[in-house]
């Protein structure tokens, strides 16, 4: 965390109001998402007693497992998110061909899920992970099957752990993006506190009002785990009722399950809605769209590897995979930082604060300056210079690309770095877009500059042929487990 | 020690003292640094009863259900004499088959009453066990152990086992949730190692008192859980000596706790002033305000996670927020405000309204400095 966020947290506790940390959206928000909302059966792993779902706020749809009927309820919930996700396998486009990228055909669009939290999309993931190597039976449409809703969960899953990805959103989180509240990470990870901290009621201060959605009974808060109060108090002896039931009298306490399970979610819905229509209605920053385009290639792609009827994704990675997928977080985090940095006042403020970015005033320019022809049959190649001075704390090797919200495109190395007492003056080469005349700024102007995103280079792995035996296994989770 | 046993027995008031468990002595090593906490524990006072009366009852966090199903898993893998966790055990420690001798300690009794008799019995048989003249292979089922925490025996009960092979001692625990395709909740698993960790202490302790090696306990612990989505169980090891080294310490620490007694006003008590014995019944009288004064002798240090080991979460929450203290906002912001301690202070160290201590300037810097951004970007109302 930066200092400024935690200067606004600080002042959000004094003041009792929440503060911004940035008003511009850098994830996609869908116009038709998917709101899931997921609640495990209280002492079970990845069994879900009721999943209220649905794309339009004024109908939510509740998917009931009463105990003893649970794979009907997988099948109808399986039916009713692979309708959502079909209905964006229609309309394609054509990309053309670029690079080493052969032309392709992509769809148009791609379904978006949202969860209210972390341990929702923990959730879903382990569900996932129970579902997808459930066989398909025979005669039924794979396509609509349990064991596919498992590996749609599980890419959905697998994608929201990239910073960048939009393809499950996970509200508390973005949310926390982009306000600070006067409580704890650990407060904030539940939307009624954090929503009640953002838009309290009229006449309550945002420290109030969290407190007031703190009692369960009164607040059921969000899953996937079910909260123990309303567990003693309402189901415990609905799940006895329907244990002793048949016939009608089963029917009859399913209603009154169905019920109570209803008004446990219904606030939460209600409020997840409302946090979704308030991300939308955020300017997003140009990049965005790069992203969601992205995300519609990797369902493009999870959608052509189903239809070809690919194996399910595996149980563990080996270690080569876990080694790209790890170095592949870290640069989508990373460069989704840095061009939001360029787009988003306030990360580049925030970079400020921590020596990534930094304002100086340009005091030198050398526009025309060339640099020797490094063999015999290359030319001069055009390297502007300009040296910058800044009053700011910097914190910056030689040799990074920096580049700036005036023009991204240009990219600037480090040369050299010089401090004194009160400044330091950096003298930068310009890389890219040597000839506009633009990539070389006049003497005076203030420049804001931060590490370029392209900076971040993928790291180069070996083949998984190339990979001795001996690191090829299983990755080991906590517990170790022994050969049983 | 009969004067510091007193001291303790004042600060409890005319009450039994709240029994220890393994989970209890196991959130000891959240939050070290509390005092508060450090000398509630000590003296056993009831910190769910003390919360309740001040008003700030921490909501429920075990479901009924989760425990009866645990109960149901561990009933489950101990059927039958524990034949089937015995095949699990020989698998995962590489044994040749052999007859394993199963006691169960619970023909003596489960009430409170019957633990200084379990108490004694799992002690003789341990340690017939350990000097070669009972079976090898021993599979102690419901064995009580026993901690001395401040001067005082904490009577643990494993639920479950204690296991000799070859001569070395293994604590078995059993925990029902799901271990899948190798991987479990990590914060599942630290608790459990750490329950763990309590049981491996008190049998070091056990064989240390007749004079044995306490390396004949293996400082991994087994765990048995369910295998993936079925309720199969499986048995996985885990090492746990780093959680033994951190208890212990935990546990000397409680005893330095004669010190922070010095520390208190004398005649400072947490007495609920019950107005009758029973349990079930009784209300307490002591007045709100005069047990706030109290407690606020003892020198409290609020974490956001307070509430997964302390009933007191609420509030100390409450107390911190009052101060303005800077722990309400987590441990992120703790961190990057490293000696200051109030939130006044961490903005008027900003805006410039303050000036710093001298270990402080560097820091002070800094968030004049973000505070000048800040006010760039928001200007100075937002
Ligand atoms: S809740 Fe209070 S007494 Fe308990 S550990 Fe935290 S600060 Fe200490």
């Amino acid at each position: 965390m930066s200092l400024l966020t935690t200067l606004q947290q600080a002042r959000a506790a004094q003041t009792q109001y929440a503060q911004p940390l940035s008003r511009l959206r850098y994830l996609h928000v869908a116009d038709q998402p998917m709101l899931i909302l997921p609640l495990n059966r209280p002492g079970e792993t990845a069994r879900p007693l009721a999943v209220m779902a649905g794309s339009d706020p004024s109908s939510p749809q509740l998917f009931l497992a009463p105990p003893g009927d649970d794979d009907r309820f997988l099948a109808v919930l399986a039916e009713h998110l692979h309708a959502y996700i079909h209905s964006f396998q229609h309309a394609t486009r054509i990309r053309p061909a670029k690079g080493e990228q052969p032309e392709r055909r992509e769809y148009l669009d791609a379904p978006q899920l949202v969860v209210t939290g972390t341990a929702s999309v923990y959730y879903l993931k382990t569900l996932g992970r129970a579902l997808r190597y459930r066989p398909i039976p025979e005669g039924t449409d794979p396509a609509t099957s349990v064991s596919h809703l498992g590996r749609w969960l599980t890419f959905f899953t697998e994608r929201a752990e990239y910073a960048s990805s939009s393809l499950l959103l996970n509200l508390t989180s973005l949310l926390s993006t982009h306000w600070a509240t006067g409580q704890s990470a650990l407060e904030d990870a539940h939307l009624a506190p954090l929503m009640a901290w953002i838009f309290p009621p009229h006449g309550r201060t945002g420290h109030q009002a969290a407190l007031t959605v703190e009692n369960p009974l009164q607040h059921p808060p969000d899953g996937p785990t079910i909260d123990p109060s309303f567990e003693t108090a309402q189901l415990t002896s609905l799940f006895a009722d329907l244990k002793s039931a048949r016939g009608s009298r089963r029917e009859h306490h399913v209603t009154r399950l169905r019920e109570a399970l209803e008004s446990y979610l219904t606030p939460t819905w209600n409020l997840a809605w409302e946090a979704l229509s308030t991300l939308r209605g955020m300017p997003p920053i140009p990049s965005t769209t790069t992203r969601w385009d992205t995300d519609i290639r990797r369902f493009t792609a999870h959608s052509d590897h189903l239809d070809a009827g690919g194996p399910p994704q595996p149980k563990q990675d080996d270690a080569v995979t876990a080694a790209v997928r790890l170095a592949e977080l870290e640069h989508a985090a990373a460069s989704l930082e840095a061009a939001r940095a360029l787009e988003d006042t306030f990360v580049m403020a925030e970079r400020r604060t921590t020596g990534e970015a930094f304002s100086g005033t340009v005091t030198h320019t050398e526009p025309d300056r060339k640099i020797k022809p490094q063999g015999p049959r290359q030319r001069a190649k055009r390297r502007p210079l300009l040296t910058v001075r800044t009053t700011d704390p910097v914190r910056l090797e030689p040799n990074r690309l920096l580049a700036g919200p005036h023009d991204p495109a240009v990219h600037m190395a480090v040369c050299d770095i010089t401090y004194t007492s009160d400044a330091t003056e950096i003298v930068l080469e310009v890389r890219t877009r040597v000839s506009s005349p633009h990539s070389v700024p006049a003497v005076g102007t203030t420049l804001l500059l931060t590490t370029a995103p392209d900076h971040f280079r993928r790291p180069q792995f070996p083949g998984r042929d190339q990979i001795p035996w001996t690191h090829t296994g299983p990755v080991l989770g906590a517990p170790k487990e022994e050969q049983a | 020690m009969s004067s510091f046993r007193s001291r303790l027995d004042t600060l409890r008031g005319p009450i039994e003292p709240k029994p220890h468990n393994a989970r209890s002595l196991a959130a000891f090593t959240a939050n070290p640094g509390c005092r508060r906490r450090a000398l509630l524990d000590a003296a056993g006072v009831d910190k769910d009863a003390l919360a309740v009366h001040l008003g700030y009852p921490l909501p429920p966090t075990q479901s009924p259900r989760a425990l009866s199903r645990g109960a149901q898993f561990e009933a489950q893998v101990k059927d039958q004499g524990g034949a089937e966790l015995l095949s699990l055990l020989r698998n995962v420690l590489h044994l040749p088959l052999a007859e394993a001798a199963h006691s169960d300690l619970s023909v003596l009794g489960t009430s409170d009453k019957s633990l200084s008799v379990r108490h004694a019995r799992t002690r003789s048989l341990i340690l017939e066990a350990a000097r070669g003249k009972g079976p090898s292979r021993t599979m102690l089922d419901h064995p009580v152990l026993v901690l001395m925490v401040s001067g005082r025996p904490v009577f643990l009960e494993p639920d479950l086992v204690a296991f000799q092979s070859e001569g070395v001692f293994h604590v078995v625990e059993i925990k029902s949730f799901a271990v899948i395709d190798g991987q479990a909740p990590g914060d599942k698993v630290a608790g459990a190692v750490l329950q763990g960790a309590a049981y491996i202490i008190a049998l070091q302790e056990l064989l240390a008192s007749a004079g044995l090696d306490i390396d004949r306990v293996s400082t991994t612990l087994l765990l048995i859980t369910p295998r993936d989505f079925t309720r199969r169980p499986m048995a996985s090891t885990v090492d746990a000596s780093q959680q033994i080294k951190s208890l212990r310490r935990q546990l000397n620490r409680l005893d330095g706790v004669e010190e922070l007694l010095d520390q208190l006003p004398t005649g400072i008590t947490f007495d609920l002033a019950y107005d009758g014995d029973d349990p079930r019944t009784r209300t307490a009288t002591r007045d709100r305000d005069d047990l706030t004064k109290a407690l606020n002798t003892t020198q409290a240090r609020y974490r956001s996670n307070c509430r997964h080991h302390c009933q007191l979460a609420l509030f100390c929450r409450s107390q911190a927020h009052d101060g303005q203290l800077v722990d309400v906002l987590g441990s992120a912001a703790r961190e990057d405000l490293g000696s200051i301690d109030t939130i006044p202070a961490a903005l008027g160290l900003a805006d410039g309204s303050l000036s710093p201590a001298p270990d402080q300037e560097d820091l002070a810097a800094a968030l004049r400095y973000a505070e000048s951004i800040r006010n760039e970007l928001f200007g100075g109302a937002a």
